[in-house]
């Protein structure tokens, strides 16, 4: 008799395990059922729920080297503290100063050798005053809608706007900014290697 | 060889590409009117223009002005007859006058660009032009004076 209770509760357990995986089956989307998804894409498509893929190299857009030129205010920043560019630097009508005081008066197009010496850089520049791209005080997810929408990032698409982040001699300089300055705080290639799988995943945005 | 003019003239030298323009200036070509203040481009002193631009010689290479027109205090004219050199004699500007020639090629720049300007723009103009003699308020002066002369002669 205990054999037949043993018999019966095994069937039982088996319908039961056989009646998930058939609803299972049945509630999967058809897509995926027909043609296996990558390693790679499952992972984008996890991650732009929460835009984990924006927020794993926000934080070189976020240090000083970065956000010194993307601040609030109509001048730069200097120093890993932001503090307003000694001597009243001013944004001026194009992005390049003022009359006599423009950053190429300064600057070089690359870093100068000593201490608190100019830093530079080809074009040295802030954005423009009709398009500041001002990160300072935005959510995550408002950064990552401002630097896609070309009407905030001098019309740049999402390919002009990768190429930007992660070729633009100007924003390179992140990496190699001169002795007493700290660098972005990633690897240049393993920065550019998230924004291309952030953009290869239709550039998601956090959700907040 | 480095080609570039300097105040109208054509100079070729012989010397390093990252050699310091305000040497290449002073010892190469003997226009000692620019001054070495901090050699930083923290102090104006040693303001030349470069194509237009207000530039801080010690720290441009000469590399920087390859094919370019340098102009330095010599050029500003050759005989005190710019309206800011007239202003600055008028207003009795310098002290010490170290960094005099500085200020004054900031000015010409500031004045080319905005003939009329605010007392605003030009602190902003002058910001990077230190004085050490305090004399900010005869400079504010004197560069309102150079606008008047302008205005009234149509010169500059």
């Amino acid at each position: 008799m205990k054999r037949v209770y043993a018999v019966v509760r095994v069937s039982l357990a088996s319908l039961m395990v056989l009646g998930f995986a058939g609803a299972l089956w049945f509630s999967r989307p058809v897509a995926a059922a027909e043609q296996p998804a990558s390693p790679n894409k499952i992972a984008a498509a996890a991650a732009s729920d929460d835009g984990d893929l924006f927020a794993a190299f926000v934080p070189v857009l976020r240090h000083p080297r970065c956000m010194n030129c993307h601040s609030q205010g109509d001048f730069p920043r200097q120093g890993d503290d932001g503090h307003p560019h000694t001597m009243n630097i001013r944004r001026g009508l194009g992005g390049f100063g003022v009359t006599s005081v423009k950053c190429s008066t300064c600057h070089q197009d690359h870093n100068l050798g000593g201490a608190h010496l100019p830093p530079g850089a080809p074009s040295w520049h802030l954005p423009p005053p009709s398009m500041p791209m001002i990160w300072q005080g935005l959510t995550d997810a408002q950064l990552c809608e401002s630097i896609k929408d070309p009407k905030q990032n001098r019309n740049r698409n999402i390919d002009q706007l990768v190429e930007h982040l992660t070729e633009d001699k100007l924003v390179m300089w992140g990496w190699n900014p001169g002795e007493g300055r700290t660098p972005v705080p990633m690897p240049h290639d393993e920065f550019a290697a998230k924004v291309k799988q952030w953009q290869a995943a239709g550039a998601p945005c956090p959700a907040r | 060889m480095i080609g570039f003019s300097v105040n109208g003239k054509r100079v070729d030298l012989d010397v390093d590409p990252f050699t310091p323009l305000l040497w290449v200036i002073r010892e190469h070509l003997g226009l000692t009117g620019t001054k070495y203040g901090c050699g930083m481009a923290q102090c104006g002193a040693c303001t030349v223009h470069i194509d237009g631009t207000a530039v801080r010689s010690c720290v441009a290479p000469v590399s920087r002005v390859i094919g370019k027109a340098v102009t330095t205090i010599e050029g500003l004219s050759s005989d005190l007859s710019n309206p800011l050199q007239r202003a600055w004699l008028e207003e009795d500007v310098p002290q010490c006058g170290y960094c005099q020639s500085g200020q004054l090629m900031s000015a010409a720049v500031l004045l080319r660009d905005k003939p009329t300007p605010t007392d605003e723009d030009i602190d902003q103009a002058m910001t990077g032009n230190i004085c050490r003699c305090g004399t900010y308020p005869r400079i504010r002066r004197a560069i309102h004076r150079a606008a008047g002369l302008v205005a009234k002669e149509g010169t500059r």
